[in-house]
């Protein structure tokens, strides 16, 4: 037996144990591989997934509607321009993640990387058509949505926790008022109130974008949230630390970014990737506002009444890509936490 | 002129008094010894003197500048005064040579050459230069410590306050954080030090101050406070600490 597993077999309990999952995973395998690979079509043929079905999983349908699942409905011949973006943004966060190169000048990378997606998403100029915000759509939208979200609520929630701890009254009496009311209300809500309720507010003729105002409405929600997060963090620096800033002659915003916050940075990772995860799947709630990323496109997919049938391997289509952003996120999470503990010993 | 003045400075926690009329004087290069039982405001009294702890009545003039709320004022009396504390509180997310040239980049506006030569240098005075790159949590106790009076001395202080700099020391490295206050001492920095190390007193101090429920109730020279001190709380508490 290789020495990595004797510990599983050690001691009668052990063994039983490890038999009994074996047997519960090889059971499991055994009635889902059939379906998921071995009957499954491959191909995009509608007569053979009739065929198999109930016996295999029909690929098929993700081989036919993946332009719509990934890009909602952008117009179908400009579809390079969401690829690009979509490639961009993931290798930038790729680019940008890395330890070594972190700097402010990573948080102006980000923005103009956004700009940039957005741009080209939008186009009307340099003889790019021009595609209305209300057509961007699939993995494009939510990837645009949560690196959006993300990069604006982080800054705000900092200055949020920031001003929870602070010793102004007025500052500490809003700030808290803020996130317990975010915290308060659902995001379906905020979702709401930022897709119909706020135009009402707006004097008539000035109707900002429909995705803007629900990009707006996720950032908030989410820094409410990550608010609190980085605030658990700033409350764990000891009041020694900045004693020692203080009497050093730091002022308050060097103490603070000196100082506290990357202590409390390093003490929050887990909850704030979790908080990232966490924004990254809400965006799927912007369907109930019209708007369709992936989840939403995939409805849009399945309403060919076809392929319809065959939803569940559209959901796992679905599921198989958010899961892959999310472990992505979750274990550059484990990583850093590593390197920080590191630092620390 | 003197360095720090304190003119019957009074200061409460809640209802609770823990300095009560205090004065006293520090004139430049004077090292004075503050001892006393705990909870007398031994520590509470030198945190008035860079602002950690603000007090409420009478005066308090540090460096000829009269400490109010003012901030601009709180700041520059700052940058005058270096702190050492018990816990040493170095910045556990930077090394050794980060954390010594963290304020005088920021605060000072020195290049980060200039605060690196400076940064060598007062780890050289604290014999210690060879740790620099060392995160804090990598030394001993001992290490930090003389990490800490070496990150307050690239701030070129006019006067160090130590807070207890030894209380939370393993005993054998209390020596080596003493020799290097000696050997300030010895230099003629100005300093304030909270302290029960007896024998420390008795070498470099110039005054001795012993105070009881937030008052000076003995202000002697080492010779005269050791040999002969004449309050009772005074002669009390010097029996307690030196049978030992």
């Amino acid at each position: 037996m290789p020495i990595w597993l004797a510990p599983y077999f050690k001691g009668r309990f052990n063994a039983m144990t490890s038999l009994a999952l074996l047997l519960l995973l090889g059971a499991l395998l055994w009635e889902t591989l059939p379906w998921l690979v071995g009957n499954a079509v491959w191909t995009n043929d509608l007569d053979a997934c009739r065929a198999a079905r109930g016996e295999g999983a029909c690929w098929g349908l993700v081989g036919e509607k993946w332009r719509l699942i990934l890009f909602g409905r952008y117009p179908f011949e400009e579809l390079w321009r969401p690829t690009l973006a979509c490639l961009t943004m993931v290798s930038a966060c790729i680019v940008l993640s890395r330890r070594e190169w972190w700097s402010t000048r990573v948080i102006g990378g980000a923005v103009l990387v956004v700009v940039f997606a957005v741009l080209l998403m939008l186009g009307g100029f340099a003889g790019l058509s021009e595609v209305p915000t209300e057509r961007f759509g699939g993995l494009a939208l939510t990837l645009l949505l949560a690196i959006v979200g993300n990069l604006l609520s982080l800054p705000l929630a900092v200055l949020l926790a920031l001003g929870r701890c602070s010793d102004l009254p007025f500052i500490r009496t809003v700030c808290s008022g803020f996130v317990e009311l975010v915290r308060g209300v659902p995001l379906v809500t905020v979702l709401f109130m930022a897709s119909f309720m706020f135009p009402l507010f707006l004097p008539s003729g000035m109707n900002p974008d429909v995705l803007l105002r629900v990009a707006v409405g996720l950032t908030l929600f989410s820094a409410a949230y990550q608010a609190e997060v980085i605030r658990g963090g700033i409350n764990s620096v000891s009041r020694g630390q900045i004693e020692a800033a203080q009497s050093l002659g730091m002022g308050y915003w060097q103490t603070q970014t000196k100082v506290v916050l990357p202590q409390a940075f390093r003490v929050v990772v887990p909850p704030l990737v979790n908080s990232f995860i966490a924004l990254f799947k809400d965006t799927s709630l912007v369907t109930i506002v019209s708007l369709f990323e992936l989840f939403g496109s995939l409805k849009l997919a399945l309403a060919d009444p076809q392929w319809r049938p065959f939803y569940v391997e559209g959901f796992l289509f679905v599921a198989l890509v958010y899961w892959v952003f999310c472990s992505a996120m979750s274990r550059y999470a484990t990583g850093l936490e590593k390197d920080f503990a590191q630092a620390r010993r | 002129m003197s360095v720090i003045e304190f003119d019957q400075v009074s200061k409460w926690f809640g209802n609770f008094q823990v300095l009560n009329r205090v004065s006293l004087r520090v004139e430049p290069g004077e090292r004075i010894v503050v001892c006393g039982p705990s909870g007398s405001g031994k520590s509470t009294m030198i945190r008035c003197v860079n602002a950690l702890e603000p007090y409420q009545e009478g005066r308090l003039t540090v460096a000829g500048v009269h400490l109010t709320d003012d901030l601009k004022a709180i700041n520059q009396v700052r940058q005058q005064v270096g702190m050492v504390f018990q816990s040493f509180n170095l910045f556990p997310h930077l090394t050794v040579m980060e954390n010594l040239t963290l304020a005088p980049v920021h605060v000072l506006g020195l290049s980060a050459e200039e605060a690196k030569e400076r940064a060598i240098q007062q780890l050289t005075r604290v014999r210690i230069a060879e740790q620099a790159e060392k995160y804090p949590g990598q030394l001993s106790g001992g290490q930090q410590q003389r990490v800490a009076i070496a990150r307050t001395l690239c701030m070129t202080p006019k006067v160090l306050l130590f807070d207890e700099p030894t209380s939370a020391l393993d005993p054998e490295m209390v020596k080596e954080v003493l020799d290097v206050m000696v050997e300030l001492a010895r230099q003629g920095t100005t300093m304030i030090c909270v302290t029960h190390e007896m024998g420390f007193a008795r070498e470099v101090a110039d005054r001795v101050v012993f105070m009881d429920a937030g008052s000076i109730v003995e202000e002697a020279p080492p010779e005269a406070f050791f040999g002969a001190p004449k309050h009772p709380r005074a002669i009390d508490f010097l029996s307690k600490i030196l049978s030992h």
